[in-house]
């Protein structure tokens, strides 16, 4: 069982991911903000992150380079509603693992977030 | 006579009529003498009346000449109505004309001797020659009197020749030449007559040339404008694409999350309801919801291609941009990459984004569909006007029966794992708008082989 941080302002993307996630077995905690992401991560270590590009003030960009500088090396996936190629390409120089362009399918979502999990280097490990 | 009174009558009746006979002789002599003189003051007079008559004739012809010398605009038409109006009515064989332009170059006009209203023969005149060239070099009029007798062969003294230089603001920029007179020499008025014309050719000369720079400065103006008025149109035009694009990619946003959201949940209650009625609802919302995405995304690519920017680029150097964004994960994933480009560059006209955005769309595919890891072969190839790329993979492959498929935008039966990057239709769309081709050949179990062409462009100026 892993446990994943969801930074999404979006209510219904929120609640749709804490219940996919959580059905496929996972804790999920969420974030609505880019401060509220930060408290929540340095408080403790994620197994995944699912990082909403949009977010309040901020872009998911602002946070993943915090994330990164404070040593961070839980693997990120970033998440646009715009297919754009300059936000995923700097988001994967921040050191995203990979990127859902919504709307995207459930059929996406659980075998890349697996993958990502499988890849990563073990929470406790660090 | 005059002192023979009738005081002195002579008494004798013999010399009396002798001397009647001699009164008679003198009278008739008087009356002969005033027949003469009348008729001499006849002649004389219908002369003198024939000669006004000329006069007023022949100023009513210059004044004529004039007035259609200097209607005219055009410079062969000014000269062509000069010299056939000189060749008329001083009643010459021959009338030449030569100006000089600003380039120092002097051309010869011919009347055409056949037809006036032809086209004036003509050519290029050396400094100098003959009486032309001579009279332009000195700026003085030349008259050679030859004389041609009535039957119109030439006279001892040879031809004549009647040529007087064309002044404009102090400058003599042409000559006007008459040869050869059908009677007499070429007289003062002649020569008086022949230079008011050429007063007046300089003035017409000078009209057509100023113009003639006047339309070419016009159509230049014209040409300027066109341009600007395209140049305008197509400022308007992209202005409008890229406001649309805005709004487009504004819309997007705020669309694709509902939808995400409506796609998700949808999704969740077809996995978790065991209603089969419930289950076909929640595929129903599936479906719409897909084709929405759809919609967002063909406006998107819209946006996109309003935004397109595109250069020259080596496909060799896109494939390599796109690896170093994925290449750490693809280790860490267990793939392996082999990069199999030609020796000579794939020059295309693409956006690099958009070129990028259908590299990392194939990268990500075949990483998906080789979870276990396995081989990514990068491939580059020319040929035909045609610049290739493959992406190839050792993966899971795609059943025959979606291999149509997978380019269409509302196509929903993906399998588990595949379809999670920018979307192949969005790629397809990209390529189709580049004027290129892309093709997919799989092999369940085998693997996957995405190629791209793209049309060969000029290789780079050094």
């Amino acid at each position: 069982m892993s446990r994943v941080l969801v930074v999404e302002d979006e209510a219904g993307f929120q609640s749709l991911l804490s219940e996919v996630l959580g059905g496929a077995g996972h804790t999920v905690d969420s974030a609505e903000s880019v401060a509220e992401a930060l408290k929540l991560s340095q408080a403790r270590t994620y197994d995944l992150l699912l990082l909403d590009y949009r977010l309040p003030g901020d872009t998911g960009l602002d946070f993943l380079e915090s994330f990164r500088m404070g040593g961070q090396q839980t693997p990120v996936i970033i998440m646009t509603a715009y297919a754009d190629v300059p936000v995923v390409v700097d988001a994967m120089r921040l050191g995203a693992v990979d990127f859902l362009v919504k709307p995207f399918s459930l059929d996406a979502l659980l075998p890349l977030v697996e993958r990502c999990l499988r890849n990563a280097p073990a929470a406790s490990a660090e | 006579m005059a002192d023979a009174g009738l005081d002195h009558l002579p008494s004798d009746p013999a010399v009396l009529r002798s001397e009647v006979e001699r009164l008679r002789e003198a009278l008739r002599a008087t009356q002969l003498e005033k027949d003469r003189a009348v008729r001499m003051l006849r002649s004389t007079n219908t002369e003198l009346y024939g000669r006004v008559q000329g006069q007023t004739q022949q100023l009513a012809s210059l004044n004529h000449l004039i007035n259609t010398i200097t209607a005219s605009l055009d410079l062969r038409q000014v000269a062509n109505t000069a010299l056939s109006g000189l060749r008329s009515l001083l009643r010459v064989e021959t009338a030449l004309l030569a100006l000089r332009d600003d380039d120092g170059d002097t051309t010869l006009f011919m009347a055409n001797p056949d037809n006036y209203l032809a086209a004036l023969p003509q050519r290029k005149l050396k400094a100098g020659e003959g009486p032309l060239g001579q009279v332009i070099k000195t700026g003085q009029g030349l008259v050679v009197g030859g004389v041609r007798d009535s039957a119109g062969v030439e006279g001892s003294a040879g031809p004549s020749i009647l040529c007087v230089p064309i002044h404009s603001r102090e400058q003599t920029i042409g000559a006007v030449q008459l040869l050869n007179k059908w009677a007499g020499p070429f007289t003062d008025p002649d020569r008086a007559f022949v230079e008011t014309v050429a007063g007046s050719l300089a003035v017409a000369i000078e009209n057509a040339r100023m113009y003639t720079e006047v339309q070419a400065q016009l159509a230049a103006l014209e040409r300027a404008h066109a341009q600007l008025v395209e140049t305008q149109a197509q400022l308007v035009e992209s202005a409008k694409l890229a406001s649309i694009g805005q709004l487009a990619a504004g819309l997007a946003h705020e669309i694709n999350n509902p939808i995400g959201i409506i796609l998700g949940f949808a999704q969740l209650i077809g996995q978790r309801t065991e209603d089969e009625k419930l289950k076909r609802y929640a595929g129903t919302m599936e479906r719409e919801a897909i084709r929405v995405r759809g919609i967002v995304s063909d406006l998107l690519g819209f946006a996109r291609q309003a935004a397109a920017e595109p250069r020259r680029m080596d496909l060799r150097e896109v494939l390599e941009a796109a690896l170093r964004l994925v290449e750490y994960q693809l280790i860490k994933e267990n793939v392996q990459v082999v990069r199999a480009y030609a020796a000579e560059p794939g020059w295309v006209m693409a956006d690099q984004d958009q070129l990028l955005q259908v590299l990392m769309n194939l990268i990500q595919n075949a990483r998906q569909a080789m979870p276990q890891g396995g081989t990514l072969t990068l491939r580059t190839w020319t040929g035909g006007g045609t610049a290739y790329f493959a992406v190839t993979d050792t993966g899971t492959g795609i059943p025959p029966e979606d291999l149509g498929h997978v380019f269409d935008p509302f196509f929903t039966t993906k399998p588990v794992g595949q379809g999670t990057g920018l979307g192949l239709s969005v790629s397809y769309g990209i390529i189709k708008r580049c004027g290129g081709e892309i093709r997919v050949r799989s092999e369940p179990g085998a693997g996957t082989t995405f190629w791209v062409g793209l049309p060969l462009t000029e290789p780079e100026p050094q």
